[in-house]
């Protein structure tokens, strides 16, 4: 243990002469700093903005005015997104949905406004969160730091030297690893603590409320980060030289971090293939063209449902006409339609977001080959801002839909007579509840982040287990041709194994 | 001389395995990268066709029973009017609006992900319409295409510095320099001479693929221009392998060592396509973020409702505005008529809220400005605006796109409110002159200028690096 510390302390000092280091840290560090800033000050506005606008659509709402309840219905209200905290963090999938849904009578509406069409294409190409950078640069700077660990002391000779001190290549690999896990340990602290102030300064009780959440993205960007740690050290170990570590590395990164989320998107959309809105819609039509024809149709009175319908109240009021009703067959009509098409919605929404979900998961998995897409998958999930939190949303907009319309039907039919005119004023719009929203808490996205944390643990150890088996081959000597010591020799063997090989080198 | 030089590195390459390995890779990966654009313009037009067919199905229904009504002696026609015969009524006569696949679409998906290529165009209010989109994954978005204009941008210049970071400095390391020059060839011929054939080697793999995936998939008979905009697109494509070649030789000439090369590409690749990239749409969603969707949506529910709280004044303040529509003979007596209070309603409604859209949309094509711009910033970003509004994937033929099918909308809405203000019942011949959209192409002109201004950009940063390592390469050699 002594050992790894002193070799540890080693590798520090080294990084703090190199350049290389200090470059790439003030560089990432900078990029963080200004991408958590930035992310920061778009939250507080977004989340501001939102307050408003959900404020506003309430004061509207109230004051429509005289108008028939079927009218205000029309009206509707909106649902408007609003954005976690942690979102300043990391945008997830959040700026590729729409943002607002317009809740009306006789139709759920699929949402409006993805913030991705309003940007521009530089956005869409640079488009780079604080998790970004942690995704995808800070690996690059591990892979910048430790491709010529041993690939580099090999070139210079000096890995003999060290294996003939008697240091197990384990050890060395712990020192290595302590070393530069340290640097760049170090370096996140500072980014880390600079973000949690920021977000601190700005709200502070959605601070608190997001800690459990921060302090679960803390621990998996480090276990992440080991994982590339592992694969650096043990690539390099495995290399003859350093600069065929090197290309393998940024191979590895290039696969990761660019090829691998669109690949991976391709093949999950042709898996899970989204029908075209026109399908979609035309799906929609004909379910309701069917449920219509079989059951209640209020516009069409010769409709045999209707009819039905019509002799069924006639006869449970005891009346003759429908303007004898004590209550309104408009509302019981339009009623009728609406919940005829609550279980078409549930079913072709729900087929819907199954895919974008389905399509979600692949990705997840996909994590298997290319560690960020879990990563991504489970950032987003814990920040709040994944396909699953926007369907949470677009599911309590639809049951807030189907609650004020049945309210306003619900006054129309008590409260009025067939065929009169009826019209109501604020004192109706005021029991029509308002839209409030409340997203889910932590455990829910913890277990819908499951699987993408399963894959990264799986990487990471599998890393280690890969490192530790690449170092252990380096007391194989390839050139000189003799076989030194193997890692489970006992120590007093592998002493005096490589001090025969260095005095027969000589 | 100088091709007798590029011969023998050719031979020299061609000894060693790494030059056809990357060969195929780029072949590979440029091969899928134009299948995916030709898979995505396969879906585009499929989606097109099920609105044809929808369109044809749902308005001929409607056809039928105005001929069924019209058939009928006068005397026996029924109170109840079918709705076949109402111009206006739940707006359903309408049209849909496409946009043809791009003239490049196999070369480039580009931002034809995002916005939407067909509009369902009725009688009713514009923003109905114009806040539809195309049904996309967020997965799919997030990730964009894996199209030959992503391939060009991020993954060529990889192959171009895997292939030329070493060439001064290998020569130098194995020796094999100074033999070399005791030749009588000059040290920038010998760079130029290899930098020449390394470029042309990547260039001709990747042009080949572009002109292959041009003519497999039929871009170039689909539209009039599409020619003049592969040769755009080639050119390009090439200064840009050009300018990434002029890096190159600029790191050699610095006299390093092949590995302190490979990190100096490295890091300017990255600073070039990943670091002024993040920070440019930073500095663009921080400066001058895109004005905010939820204030619009709440701006124009504030003006329908005051339009709607107007009540009686609605149709005064209508019919001043539309003389041509006001009712005329007997219909000139029915304006308490659901249908006419409603239009009236719609349209002042309209009236009240066209300034907001339109005040909206300018800040966003502002927006677009700003990105192209900042562009200008790094070769990466250009490039990719280049080759996106060559393809005519970009915002601005979208941004044509919008503005016919808004003015198609206009006289959609015109024709159908006339006949529903003049008491007039639809007929089949009504039925069969419909206007039909018909998108005229974006003007070539500002694609064109677009073009040379970038390809001028990366020929001019070209040239001064080539023009700063040839001059340190003409120093005496130490």
């Amino acid at each position: 243990m002594n050992a790894a510390l002193t070799i540890a302390r080693k590798e520090l000092a080294e990084i703090r002469r190199d350049g290389r280091f200090l470059r790439s840290a003030i560089l990432v560090l900078a990029l963080f700093a200004v991408a958590i800033a930035a992310g920061a000050k778009h939250r507080l506005d977004a989340h501001r903005i939102q307050q408003d606008a959900q404020n506003a659509d309430r004061r509207i709402w109230l004051q429509q005015g005289e108008k028939t309840p079927h009218g205000a219905a029309h009206q509707g209200m909106y649902a408007f997104n609003p954005s976690p905290l942690l979102s300043a963090f990391d945008h997830g999938v959040s700026s590729c949905l729409g943002s607002v849904i317009w809740m009306e009578a006789h139709k759920q509406n699929d949402s409006m406004y993805r913030p991705i069409q309003d940007a521009s294409e530089t956005q869409r190409l640079g488009g780079m969160s604080a998790a970004t950078i942690l995704q995808l640069l800070v690996p690059l700077v591990i892979v910048f730091m430790s491709f010529s660990a041993f690939a580099g002391e090999r070139e210079n000779g000096t890995l003999r030297q060290i294996l003939s001190l008697g240091i197990s290549p384990s050890q060395l690999l712990a020192g290595k690893a302590l070393g530069i896990g340290a640097a760049v340990g170090t370096m996140l602290a500072v980014a880390v603590a600079a973000g949690a102030i920021a977000f601190a300064v700005t709200d502070m009780k959605a601070f608190m409320e997001a800690l459990p959440r921060a302090a679960l993205l803390a621990i998996f960007y480090a276990i992440y980060l080991l994982a590339f740690l592992a694969i650096s050290l043990g690539v390099s170990a495995a290399s003859k030289t350093s600069r065929q570590a090197l290309v393998v590395l940024i191979g590895f990164w290039i696969f990761n971090g660019m090829l691998a989320p669109k690949l991976s998107a391709e093949a999950a959309e042709r898996l899970f293939p989204t029908p075209s809105a026109i399908a979609f819609e035309e799906q929609i039509a004909q379910e309701r063209k069917l449920s219509r024809e079989k059951g209640v149709d209020g516009h069409n009175m010769d409709h045999p449902g209707t009819k039905a319908l019509v002799a069924k109240l006639l006869k449970e009021y005891n009346a003759e006409r429908l303007e004898d009703l004590p209550v309104n067959f408009s509302g019981i009509a339009l009623d009728e339609g609406e919940k005829s098409a609550y279980p078409i919605y549930d079913r072709i929404f729900g087929g819907l977001w199954d895919g974008y979900e389905a399509q979600e998961k692949v990705q997840q998995w996909a994590g298997l080959a290319a560690p960020m897409l879990s990563m991504r998958a489970f950032s987003a999930s814990v920040a709040g801002t994944d396909f699953l939190q926007y369907r949470h949303f677009a599911a309590a907009a639809e049951a807030h839909r189907r609650r004020f319309i049945e309210r306003i039907n619900e006054d129309v039919t008590r409260n009025s007579k067939y065929g009169e005119t009826y019209t109501r004023g604020h004192d109706l719009w005021q029991h029509a509840p308002a839209f409030s929203y409340t997203p889910p808490g932590t455990m829910w996205a913890v277990r819908n982040a499951l699987p993408s944390a399963v894959v990264l643990i799986v990487w990471t150890v599998v890393a280690w287990i890969a490192a530790i088996r690449c170092v252990g081959r380096l007391g194989f000597d390839s050139q000189s041709g003799i076989r030194a010591a193997a890692v489970r020799t006992p120590a007093k063997h592998a002493d005096r194994a490589r001090g025969l090989e260095e005095g027969s080198a000589l | 001389m100088f091709t007798r030089m590029m011969k023998h590195d050719w031979m020299d390459l061609r000894a060693g395995r790494t030059v056809w390995l990357m060969m195929s890779a780029i072949a590979l990966l440029a091969g899928y990268a134009v299948a995916s654009g030709i898979s995505f313009r396969s879906a585009q037009e499929a989606s097109h066709k099920q609105a044809i067919a929808k369109e044809t199905r749902d308005l001929g229904d409607l056809r039928a029973e105005a001929a069924a009504y019209h058939n009928l002696p006068e005397d026996q026609r029924p109170e109840k009017l079918p709705n076949g015969v109402k111009p206006t009524y739940r707006n359903q006569i309408f049209h849909y609006a496409t946009l043809p696949p791009a003239p490049l679409s196999s070369l480039a998906v580009g931002q034809s992900d995002v916005y939407p290529n067909s509009y369902r165009v009725d009688s009713g209010g514009s923003n109905r319409y114009l806040t539809k989109s195309e049904l996309r994954s967020p997965t799919s978005l997030l990730a964009g295409r894996f199209d030959l204009a992503y391939f060009v941008v991020f993954l060529m210049p990889l192959f171009l510095l895997a292939l030329s970071y070493d060439l001064l400095s290998r020569e130098r390391e194995q020796g094999t320099l100074a033999l070399v020059l005791a030749q009588p060839v000059r040290l920038w011929q010998l760079v130029a001479a290899k930098a020449v054939l390394r470029c042309g080697l990547v260039l001709g793999v990747t042009l080949s693929i572009i002109a292959a995936g041009f003519l497999i998939s039929g871009d170039g008979l689909a539209s009039g221009d599409a020619w003049t905009r592969l040769l755009l697109f080639c050119a390009v494509v090439a200064l840009y392998a050009v300018f990434w070649c002029a890096v190159a030789v600029f790191v050699n000439a610095r006299g390093q060592s092949s590995a302190s090369n490979a990190l100096a590409l490295a890091g300017v690749w990255l600073v070039l396509a990943v670091v002024v990239p993040s920070l440019s749409s930073i500095a663009i969603t921080t400066v001058h973020p895109p004005p905010s969707r939820f204030e619009l949506v709440t701006a124009l529910n504030d003006a329908k409702n005051e339009a709607h709280n107007k009540g009686e004044k609605v149709l005064d303040d209508f019919f001043v505005h539309h003389p041509e529509m006001a009712p005329m003979g007997a219909a000139a007596t029915s304006t308490t008529d659901a249908a006419v209070r409603s239009i009236a309603t719609a349209e002042t409604a309209e009236l009240a809220i066209q300034p907001l859209l339109r005040a909206h949309a300018e800040r966003l094509a502002d927006q677009q400005i700003l990105g192209r711009r900042m562009a200008y910033l790094s070769p990466v970003m250009i490039a990719q605006s280049a080759l996106n509004s060559v393809a005519g994937t970009s915002f601005s033929r979208f941004d044509h796109f919008i503005a016919q099918v808004r003015s198609f909308h206009e006289a959609w809405k015109h024709l159908l409110h006339g006949k529903t203000l003049r008491n007039e019942l639809l007929t089949p011949a009504d039925y069969d002159s419909f206007p039909k959209f018909s998108f005229q192409p974006e003007p070539l002109a500002p694609v064109l200028s677009f073009a040379i201004a970038a390809s001028a950009y990366l020929a001019a940063l070209a040239t001064l690096l080539v023009f700063m390592g040839f001059s340190k390469l003409s120093k005496p050699a130490t």
